[in-house]
């Protein structure tokens, strides 16, 4: 308990902004089912479920949680891990508390770590709740990928690497509102990163319709059949369609005749390998970037 | 002339990170949008017979035209991603007034050199005017460029369309983001001014500047309701009226014959908008009313831009007034 009032002494604003954002939006994934149930009672034409703001449909309450959930996956590290060296060096404190500290790697462990187990809490309480929402989502069947990257353990592991990338970003700036800046650049990059890094290796299939339909299953890519089976390309599916309406017009030819198309990618079964292997790349990627920032400690002067 | 060039100098030295990145992010998402804009355009010039389908798809009873598809799936696929950018044309004015308006006068204090500055001026009101006058004036110019591009990349997008009348996409281009802008970072300086220390203030203003501009655009949203006209989706002849795609959407319900719009609570509607108390109703044709949206029109766009604008800067004003008797009164440690 000692460490976590000392790590908010120190950081109060970081903490209670972290606290309000992780614990505002847990809240809100909590509450949003019952709120849904309500509105579904109305007609199709109500549009309820969509959020209007500043004189724009903004999107479905769903969606716009995990939107919110996926930004603060990367403000709330980000908010907590950029002061943590920022402030020491801009208040000039590091110039006493690096020479006093017996090992700058200590003081960066125990200044990093206690705020990072904190950040690691509070995003475990919206990891939390997004998947309690996610299983709402889907109650007779497995979530699979749904909302991957935005609950459970995934959210955390990209929280961590973002954490560890916030305080390396200090560590090398120096300076306050700058390194939120570069942080936020940094975080828009680590997105784009995740949206091309899955399946991490794992090898894509093709998936049957029901796996493909379910929304469970992470797609990579499509592809088209002939009517009997046989793998073709867009335009012969395309000529071969066409020829078959031509053919039957103006009735409708059977499906029997016509191409179909089939989607490859990993099904919603194969999610717990798939995760695996994220956490395990995005750990190593943490560990990495914090080596990163415990070297420029170690080697940077403290003004 | 000298003094307004000393105290810009020393502005941009005091915040020349936040003001380069600044720059540069909105050179970005401007470049990004000229892209995009150039793109549909070229899209729209090399094909103009098949994307004509997009304005007539809503009212169309046909797929579109043979041998569109591919152009069709790349002119929406860009479409979609021209739109994430008007998307970030919608928080920018609140980014640049949490990045440029907090720290102004929280730097001051934080860093201890409100005590020297405070003293020296002979106004701490004309200090503040000065302190933010340049960044002011640098974060409104950054806004007016992206304003301004944002109205270019609406016009690729729909090029049917009359803008001028329309709410599409209202809010995430033209003088709407620089009034916005405007209130934001006032309120920043008034967050700031308050609180006294940089990452506090920032975080602060995140959140005032959110929740202020969340409460305005209810407000504006129950005001525009007031004001609202009902329109049907089928005539009494039982024709469909054309969908006004320039209006402004505030709620669909149900127009009782006394001319009343109720909210709709999941009553049966036959297929031509009618809307029955029951499925008994229904079967005997005993009327509740028809389908209908409640909604601005489209031809109201600049009054309403006009007063979006005018509630923004006047909350920039009111904080900007409070800032000032904040600066005024406050320790400055």
């Amino acid at each position: 308990m000692t460490w976590v009032r000392l790590a908010f002494k120190l950081q109060p604003s970081a903490i209670g902004f972290a606290t309000f954002v992780c614990l505002g939006l847990a809240g809100l994934a909590l509450s949003l089912p019952s709120m849904l149930a309500e509105c579904g009672s109305r007609s199709a034409t109500d549009d309820c479920r969509t959020i209007h703001l500043f004189g724009s449909p903004l999107g479905d309450a769903v969606g716009m949680i995990y939107l919110a959930i996926g930004l603060a996956m990367y403000a709330v590290p980000l908010v907590l891990g950029v002061p943590i060296l920022t402030s020491e060096i801009e208040q000039r404190t590091a110039m006493i508390t690096w020479p006093l500290a017996g090992s700058r790697l200590k003081w960066l462990a125990w200044r990093a770590g206690s705020v990072l187990v904190i950040g690691l809490v509070l995003i475990g309480v919206i990891a939390f709740a997004a998947e309690g929402l996610a299983a709402v989502g889907a109650p007779d069947s497995d979530i699979g990928f749904a909302q991957h990257g935005a609950r459970g353990i995934s959210l955390m592991t990209r929280a961590g690497l973002m954490f560890a990338a916030s305080l390396a970003v200090g560590a090398v700036v120096g300076r306050l509102l700058p390194s939120l800046l570069i942080g936020v650049a940094l975080a828009v990059g680590i997105s784009m990163a995740f949206a091309v890094l899955p399946p991490y290796g794992v090898e894509s299939t093709e998936l049957t319709a029901a796996e493909a339909d379910g929304g469970s299953s992470f797609m990579t890519g499509g592809a088209y059949r002939a009517p009997d089976g046989r793998p073709i390309g867009e335009d012969e599916a395309n000529a071969i369609g066409q020829a078959a309406f031509q053919e039957y017009s103006p009735e409708l030819p059977p499906d029997s005749i016509l191409p179909y198309s089939v989607s490859y990618g990993v099904a919603g079964s194969r999610y717990f390998e798939v995760l695996a292997r994220e956490s395990a790349v995005l750990i190593g990627a943490t560990v990495l970037v914090g080596g990163v920032a415990a070297a420029v400690v170690q080697r940077r002067r403290p003004e | 002339m000298t003094g307004v060039l000393t105290w810009a100098r020393l502005s941009y030295r005091q915040q020349r990170w936040e003001l380069w990145l600044g720059a540069a992010g909105a050179a970005l998402l401007v470049g990004a949008m000229l892209w995009f804009a150039y793109t549909l355009n070229g899209l729209y010039a090399a094909s103009p017979n098949c994307l004509a389908f997009v304005a007539e798809e809503l009212d169309s009873l046909t797929g579109p035209p043979v041998g569109c598809g591919a152009i069709l799936g790349e002119y929406y696929e860009t479409q979609g991603r021209a739109s994430n950018l008007l998307g970030i044309a919608l928080v920018v004015p609140f980014g640049i007034g949490v990045i440029l308006g907090a720290p102004l006068v929280a730097r001051e204090i934080d860093g201890g050199t409100a005590q020297v500055a405070w003293s020296l001026s002979p106004s701490r009101v004309r200090w503040l005017l000065r302190r933010i006058g340049f960044v002011a004036v640098f974060g409104l110019l950054l806004l007016g460029v992206i304003a301004v591009t944002g109205e270019v990349l609406a016009a690729a997008i729909w090029p049917e369309r009359t803008l001028g009348e329309d709410f599409v996409y209202f809010g995430m281009r033209g003088l709407p983001i620089v009034a916005r802008g405007t209130g934001a970072m006032m309120l920043g300086v008034l967050v700031g001014a308050l609180i006294g220390r940089v990452l506090p203030a920032v975080l602060a203003s995140a959140v005032v500047i959110g929740i202020v501009f969340v409460g305005i655009t209810f407000a504006q949203n129950a005001w525009a309701e007031s004001e609202a006209t009902i329109q049907r989706f089928y005539d009494d002849a039982g024709n469909a009226v054309p969908f006004d795609r320039a209006a402004l959407d505030i709620e669909y319900g149900i127009e009782t014959p006394e001319g009343e719009f109720v909210r709709d609570i999941g009553y049966p509607i036959d297929e031509r908008g009618r809307v029955f108390a029951s499925e008994e109703d229904l079967a005997v044709g005993r009327l509740l009313g028809h389908e209908v949206r409640l909604l601005v029109l489209g031809e109201r766009y600049p009054e309403l831009v006009l007063r979006d604008s005018v509630i923004a800067i006047l909350v920039g004003a009111a904080a900007l007034a409070a800032a000032a008797v904040v600066v005024t009164r406050r320790r400055p440690a």
